[in-house]
């Protein structure tokens, strides 16, 4: 059976990815002996947060599992590991590794930090025969989580405090991130990004001229926002993006998805060449709360119940907070999937 | 094909590093684009796709919320598909390679980094800070040196006196020279480092010790004060010390100076916390560093085996301390065994050599004056010392720490230039060591009431005026000029430092914040707080040169005819030992003793 | 040997507090520095300086945490592995 590859993506730091990731491991070691390889598309593994100064969780791995990590954090890490090769890729932590965990013990996860990088390590990690490879997500980056199969996104009062502006938000990206694949049909132009007044226009012309249009790279959300000014013109017609990562990095979130909408309801389908599964969505009650007094930062948490029921009304897929829930939600989520692939 | 950079502040306003940087790229004949400051995330996108580049850098200081500008950055980066061609890296003041990592840039470039390392990153290829630009080699001091006696008199003396020696000891022996024959002879190095029994050597060993030492070969006894370390400790010590070269910069605190070589001590008593210390100096610049063992080695026949901590001042000599400790060491530091006094100095010459040190440390006047081992027996292991120095080619300084008994500069050196001499003769390369200090002499002479530039300075002159040999000021430099104030310490320092350095001379020794305290161990803190200070000195001065005043060269010709006059007076003699006896050299009023250690152990071959 | 808290396990050998205590005499300095770092929690302490001049002391009073020869914490920094609850 193929590598089934997980993301855990976060809209921000201190969102919760790592507890997600200790969690659904915790499950994966009670559960029925799947095979995990773990990658990171960041830097985890620090004892306190590298700007706050606050302290972060670390992951804990097992024997058996199989890793792919920069050189570096491994000499921090208490895990130790067989070596099987290299994978080839180099990271600002030194060139990443891939060994299987043969110490238990805590491990610091760093690995190839961008798209291609990744898709080389995992290719590689499949060779290798795993069931579950898991890839933690850094910060907020989304891009190269488009090898993922899957996602699973950690969201929380760190990304913001105000419960119904997050929930809103976070419907939003659920919604962006689940745009459904578009086929190409009839005259079919192409474009790489849309990021000026000279990229508009290229695009428009071609636009004019044909059915589908294709747009490999990405768009600024000042132009997004022109095509849907102007989306009297183009009723009718296809735009397919590569993926639903590279609309959600076009601009404040909220804002692209209102235009996306006018974008419909004004006759244009947008789709994307690549789906993305969004398998549920976790929150954390956690932010790092700045003492203006002291010159740092304090833990704080919102209300976390308000903050699952909100969230939970405003996405269309499963949540959780696994802090209170455990990880047993999630996992299932990821294994109804597996069944399902 | 030549590669285009495009460099990127990312901050509101133009950043001087990144201006640098530029200057640097173009001047190596790079293509670079610097775009001006406070350009939109797409914008900065769009100028890379425009400009065809091949690398981009980018640069902002840092704060909570930049984080997340540079991470959408890099991700709208690897959206647009200029991942797959252009190579990112992010620079600045707070960047670690941590946080390049996680933000998805491919190199950091935090403070310190060089055009360099800029550079190679453009090209692709690995930068490994391991190269000589910033790792340092370990130097010779005494090359280009002929040891050659310019005064015509003192030259005719010191033939005389080299002479007097040689003879002298020829066919004796001691118990410290038949065990460094044994160390030299029988004891395998690379059979000992590989773990396997050296019983042939032991067995003889053990016979030419003192009892407390024989114990321990025979029945496993330990010296009272010291305690083994397990398995399971030295292997914690090896993570320890691997963690801890990670990001080890070695640097150069001489700034446009070639010298002087910094040495700094180290002798806990612990070889663990030696090395703690050991890594810190060579992170804030020292050269070199010197080992410092307990004086009840000084006074005990023989040298205990294992890897051992002590409890006092001092860590002791042994085999497994010495490589343990060696191990530690970057490949460019200067590693100072020293063998100056006492009962195992030849063996301990035996075994610098064995283990890999870089220098030693012998001087007959000091040790059997100042030191306590019995002069005749000082002569004849002196000798030998000098003998195996020459043959492991170890540098030796030879010390004047009479001179803090009280005896006068131009009596210690004389002392200090026989033995130098003999070192020549030998095929030895030695080091001058006199004392920069507030020394008994001057305190009642008065030749430091004013200044301590210009008596130091005389000292220097009148050393170079008779012999072309390499000269390293100890030890530490300005002892005595230090109370227990951090800032007074520091900058006394830096001033010795200072005036060391427009000296010319070739190596110091430079002392902590914590040399005046007595109540307790060096702390790693306070040996920062020189290095730092010693710096600034270097930093402050670069090349430029002090006035001496008028006494300087009056005390100089003065040192010279001290020294001729001493000379005279041990040439007629005829009888070295006997002169050390009879005060030449420094006597009982200037607080100088004929040694006790090892009286009666002199005898025929 | 105590320790205030985990992030003492970092201090290779010793902690020095630079001050200047309003005081009388070069003694009454010295004893108050000395309290001042009992009472942080500190017990192998020691004035490395002291120097009364004109309203107070001047200080620097040492806390050795570890000597030459004890076990070293910063030895055992890389944690042992165990899975938190």
């Amino acid at each position: 059976m193929k590598t089934l590859v997980i993301g855990i993506a976060g809209t921000a730091k201190n969102t919760g990815k790592t507890t997600t990731l200790s969690s659904i491991l915790k499950e994966i070691k009670k559960g029925p002996g799947l095979s995990l390889a773990l990658t990171s598309i960041g830097y985890d593994g620090e004892s306190f947060d590298n700007v706050t100064g606050l302290p972060k969780p670390r992951i804990h791995v097992r024997p058996g599992a199989l890793v792919a990590v920069s050189e570096r954090g491994l000499l921090f890490s208490s895990a130790k590991l067989e070596l099987i090769r290299e994978a080839g890729v180099m990271t600002p932590m030194g060139k990443v590794v891939i060994g299987r965990v043969v110490k238990q013990g805590k491990l610091v996860l760093a690995g190839p930090n961008n798209r291609r990088e990744l898709r080389l390590v995992l290719d590689q990690l499949e060779a290798l025969g795993v069931d579950i490879t898991i890839v933690d997500g850094a910060l907020s980056r989304i891009a190269p989580m488009v090898e993922a199969d899957a996602l699973v996104l950690s969201t929380g009062a760190s990304r913001c405090r105000e419960i119904p502006r997050l929930a809103e938000e976070s419907g939003c990206m659920a919604d962006i991130l689940t745009t459904p694949a578009l086929e190409s049909r009839g005259r079919v132009e192409q474009v790489a990004s849309i990021l000026n007044q000279a990229g508009f226009n290229a695009f428009f012309e071609k636009c004019l001229a044909a059915d589908t249009v294709r747009i490999q790279g990405v768009i600024g959300e000042k132009l997004l926002a022109m095509i849907a000014d102007r989306s009297a013109q183009l009723v009718g017609k296809h735009l397919v993006f590569g993926d639903p990562m590279k609309l959600l990095l076009a601009g404040e979130i909220k804002s692209v998805h209102r235009i996306l909408d006018t974008l419909e309801k004004g006759g244009i389908r947008v789709g994307v060449e690549k789906q993305v599964r969004l398998l549920a969505v976790t929150v954390n009650p956690y932010f790092p709360k700045y003492r203006y007094n002291k010159g740092d930062y304090e833990a704080d948490y919102v209300d976390k119940d308000e903050l699952l029921r909100s969230i939970t009304e405003s996405v269309r897929v499963p949540c959780f907070d696994v802090v209170a829930q455990g990880g047993q939600g999630v996992f299932g989520e990821l294994m109804r999937f597996r069944d399902s692939f | 094909m030549a590669k285009k950079i495009l460099l990127a502040p990312v901050d509101p306003v133009h950043d001087i590093g990144l201006k640098m940087v530029n200057r640097g790229l173009r001047e190596a004949g790079y293509d670079t684009v610097l775009l001006p400051p406070d350009l939109s995330t797409e914008e900065i996108i769009q100028a890379i796709i425009d400009e065809k580049a091949d690398t981009a850098v980018l640069s902002r200081t840092l704060g909570y919320g930049v984080a997340n500008l540079l991470a959408r950055f890099v991700d709208l980066a690897d959206a647009a598909g200029i991942r797959e061609k252009v190579r990112i890296a992010i620079g600045g003041m707070a960047v670690r390679p941590e946080l390049a990592q996680e933000l998805g840039f491919d190199a950091s470039f935090g403070p310190g980094s060089t055009v360099e390392e800029t550079i190679a990153f453009v090209e692709g290829k690995e930068f490994i800070k391991d190269t000589n630009l910033s790792r340092k080699q370990a130097r010779d001091m005494t090359e280009g040196y002929s040891y050659k006696v310019k005064h015509g008199r003192i030259g005719e003396l010191l033939e005389k006196t080299t002479d007097m020696i040689l003879a002298w000891t020829e066919g004796k022996t001691s118990p410290g020279v038949e065990r460094a024959i044994l160390r030299d002879e029988l004891w395998d190095v690379n059979k000992w480092r590989g773990g396997q029994p050296t019983t042939g050597f032991f067995s003889e060993y053990a016979g030419l010790c003192d009892e407390i030492v024989r114990n321990y070969y025979e029945k496993g006894e330990l010296h009272p004060k010291t305690r083994r370390f397990t398995d399971k400790d030295v292997e914690k010590l090896r993570a320890h010390v691997e963690r801890s070269r990670v990001d080890l910069q070695t640097p150069s605190i001489q700034h446009t100076l070639k010298k002087p070589i910094i040495f700094n001590q180290y002798g806990t008593g612990c070889p663990y916390m030696d090395i703690a210390h050991i890594k810190a100096s060579e992170a804030y610049g020292a050269d070199g560093v010197v080992h410092f063992d307990p004086s009840w080695g000084a006074r005990t026949e023989g040298f205990f085996d294992g890897f051992l901590t002590h409890q006092e001042d001092g860590t002791v000599i042994t085999p497994d301390n010495l490589m343990h400790i060696c191990e530690s060491l970057e490949k460019g530091t200067l590693w100072q065994v020293r063998a100056h006094r006492g009962l195992n100095t030849p063996e301990t010459v035996v075994l610098a050599g064995k283990l890999g040190a870089h220098l030693t440390k012998i001087n007959i006047c000091y040790g059997s004056l100042g030191a306590g081992t019995e002069p005749a027996r000082l002569t004849v292991d002196g000798v030998a010392s000098i003998r195996y120095a020459a043959k492991y080619k170890l540098p030796f300084d030879v010390v004047t720490n009479e001179e803090l008994c009280g005896v006068p500069a131009y009596k210690a050196f004389a002392g200090m230039l026989i033995v130098a001499h003999l070192g020549a003769a030998l095929g030895g390369r030695s080091i001058l060591q006199p004392l920069f200090c507030y020394s008994p002499e001057v305190m009642i002479s008065g030749q430091m009431e004013d200044n301590y530039v210009d008596f130091n300075a005389a000292k220097i002159t009148a050393l170079r005026s008779i012999m072309d040999a390499p000269i390293w000021p100890g030890a530490p430099i300005g002892f005595l000029t230090q109370d227990e104030d951090r800032v007074q310490s520091s900058t006394t320092t830096a001033l010795h430092t200072g005036l060391a350095a427009m000296l010319g001379v070739d190596a110091i020794s430079i002392a902590s914040s914590d040399e005046a305290y007595s109540g307790g161990p060096i702390t790693v803190p306070s040996k920062v707080d020189t290095l730092r200070s010693a710096a600034e000195s270097f930093r402050f001065f670069g090349q430029s040169r002090m006035e001496l005043g008028r006494n300087a060269v009056q005390w100089s010709e003065e040192i010279v005819s001290g020294i001729e006059s001493v000379l005279e007076q041990v040439v007629e003699k005829g009888d070295f030992v006997q002169a050390l006896y009879d005060g030449i050299l420094g006597n009982r009023e200037d607080g100088a003793y004929p040694g006790r250690n090892g009286l009666n152990t002199v005898t025929q071959k | 040997m105590m320790v205030v808290s985990d992030v003492f396990a970092h201090v290779v050998d010793a902690l020095d507090v630079e001050t200047f205590l309003v005081c009388m005499s070069e003694n009454e300095g010295k004893n108050l520095a000395l309290t001042m770092m009992k009472d942080m929690g500190f017990q192998d302490v020691d004035v490395v300086f002291v120097k009364f001049q004109g309203s107070g002391a001047r200080v620097r009073v040492r806390a050795y945490i570890n000597r030459p020869g004890d076990k070293y914490p910063w030895l055992d920094l890389e944690d042992t592995g165990e899975e938190e609850s």
